[in-house]
């Protein structure tokens, strides 16, 4: 195959490529604490910008071994603020032992919208298991994962080599299916209706 | 209904925690994550913006948007961050894509000031004189097309101005915005060099984006540089009455009406250019006059005998004759008398323009 020659000229940063093997790695620990266990500290930090978690979770871990568990995100996006936001939550079957973290989507304010901040709960829902990857049976599992944008939610079980860099919020979605294809825990994706307050309301 | 399921539970319980977490951020500057080592496609920055969708694209418009930007602000006299960070860019694209092609072409040629005013067209050589055809007034350049002060453009712009209004209106424009945009508009037509008019503020939000408008300038706006406060405000208004619209949606109907005034104008003095003597006054047609007179005094002379049918016509009568069969006229005998290296010097041995009108070689050094 012939190699081609490519100029690109303008202000343009790379910081991760063959050719430059000094990436700028991320600073985070190397374990972090959640609740009553330590666990591998997240690949990407903005994810749990917020992070909270129930005294204990081991109840979640077990659950997440048996398959019971469930992962949920949704978003925030507020068009005229240029702001958006996800969170996160990791809950065992009965909700007693949770983890929960979000925070705000990174990006172009014109490259925002609800749906990259869907993809950035979804990220944060991988990068979650991940944490808790050395805790989980070291077999195929599966774990449920909601979440009421159905566009998103496709994403997540993609092949990777289906992936195009002309998508849009294609960052996300790369590292979404890279973080899985790293863990035995697999998503199992659910749709749930979104903003139910009104039904909870109702009833 | 039935109660919440356990998963739409915890939906709701992460739609509030996702709000808390907006909100909290409201005001405050985002950072950019670190890099990621091994997951995804890596990171990309350009401009000091993060690439994270479509990349070839981003990059590419990363690169030229930036590159568009300065050129403009070089171009206009401004800030260059100012035009960058308080222009409405994505409504642009969006008018510019909704455009058609030839309407696509002609407002990045007028934005980047290839258009054919007399000042181009001279300084390409396809005119002699540079005057608007529509006042006479020299030098016609782009500010000039769009305000001319010959009392027929004074009528289309009025009427032009009407209808803009009429569609702020009907486009449930910000009520206390609409008669200030329109004054502004009409003030800078009528004199672009004058004082912004007076107005009464109805709301410090407003005076803050009429403000930020005025720092671009009029001439931005009728381009479809409009100010992102301006489309903020009229986003607020539209929440205000519990309107489905979009402020951006607006910004970007208002920027094609603003083009259509453009347009408008700009054909309104091509057709005055076309459609009168206009043109051949430009190009020259008194000069040659002059000229065909000399040439006639000068007669055959040396000329070989074919020409002489060309000396048989009265001269009154020969410049009676059409723009077009004066330049034949012209063209025939003083090829014939370059060919036979007869001397002159007049304007067409010396000015490439003249030469071009009439069709003669140009003149190689």
């Amino acid at each position: 195959m012939p190699l081609l020659r490519a100029t690109v000229e303008g202000n343009v940063e790379t910081l991760n490529s063959s050719a430059q093997q000094s990436v700028r790695v991320d600073t985070a620990l190397e374990s972090i604490q959640l609740g009553d266990l330590q666990t591998i500290a997240p690949a990407i930090t903005w994810v749990i910008e917020h992070l909270h978690t129930s005294p204990s979770i081991q109840h979640l871990v077990n659950d997440i071994a048996n398959e019971t568990a469930v992962a949920v995100c949704d978003r925030s996006y507020f068009e005229i603020h240029g702001i958006g936001s996800s969170a996160w939550i990791h809950s065992s079957a009965d909700g007693s032992s949770w983890i929960e973290g979000g925070g705000i989507v990174p990006g172009p304010i014109s490259d925002l919208n609800s749906y990259r901040c869907e993809l950035g709960g979804l990220l944060g829902i991988g990068i979650g298991t991940a944490c808790l990857k050395n805790l989980c049976p070291a077999r195929r599992h599966y774990m449920l994962t909601a979440c009421d944008n159905l566009e998103a939610l496709r994403k997540i079980t993609l092949a990777r080599t289906k992936v195009k860099t002309s998508w849009k919020s294609v960052d996300f979605i790369s590292q979404i299916l890279d973080v899985w294809s790293q863990q035995h825990c697999q998503p199992s994706p659910q749709h749930v209706y979104g903003h139910q307050d009104d039904k909870a309301w109702a009833h | 209904m039935g109660p919440l399921t356990f998963v739409e539970h915890l939906n709701v319980r992460m739609d509030k925690l996702a709000k808390t977490l907006a909100i909290r951020s409201f005001g405050i500057p985002q950072s950019i994550p670190p890099a990621v080592l091994c997951i995804g496609l890596g990171q990309a920055i350009i401009q000091g913006s993060l690439v994270t969708s479509t990349f070839q694209k981003s990059l590419s418009y990363g690169i030229h948007h930036h590159a568009m930007v300065e050129y403009v602000a070089n171009k206009w006299e401004l800030d260059v961050n100012t035009l960058q960070h308080t222009v409405s860019w994505p409504s642009i694209a969006k008018a510019h894509k909704q455009g058609s092609f030839p309407f696509q072409k002609f407002i990045s040629k007028w934005i980047s000031e290839d258009t054919a005013t007399g000042i181009v067209l001279k300084l390409r050589k396809k005119r002699v004189h540079d005057n608007c055809p529509r006042c006479n007034a020299p030098h016609e350049h782009l500010v000039h097309i769009l305000t001319c002060p010959h009392p027929e453009v004074r009528t289309i712009t009025a009427d032009l101005l009407v209808e803009l209004e009429a569609w702020l209106t009907q486009e449930d424009t910000y009520p206390s915005l609409t008669p200030i945009l329109v004054a502004s508009i009409r003030s800078w037509l009528l004199d672009p060099y004058e004082d912004e008019p007076n107005f009464l503020w109805p709301s410090p939000h407003l005076r803050k984006a009429i403000i930020a408008q005025q720092q671009l300038g009029w001439y931005a706006f009728l381009m479809g540089f409009i100010a992102t406060p301006i489309v903020s405000l009229q986003n607020s208004y539209y929440k205000k009455i519990d309107s489905k619209k979009k402020g951006t949606t607006w910004a970007t109907r208002l920027i094609m009406k603003c083009w259509n005034l453009v347009y408008h104008l700009w054909t309104h003095c091509n057709s005055v250019l076309h459609e009168t003597q206009a043109l051949d006054a430009l190009s020259g047609v008194n000069t040659l006059r002059n000229w065909i007179i000399a040439e006639y005094a000068l007669g055959q002379g040396s000329l070989h005998r074919v020409y002489s049918r060309y000396f048989s016509v009265r001269l009154e009568t020969l410049l009676q004759k059409h723009t077009d069969q004066l330049k034949q006229w012209f063209l025939v005998i003083r090829s014939g008398r370059e060919a036979i290296h007869v001397s002159t010097t007049d304007p067409f041995t010396t000015n490439a323009s003249l030469r071009n009108w009439i069709g003669l070689p140009p003149i190689y050094k």
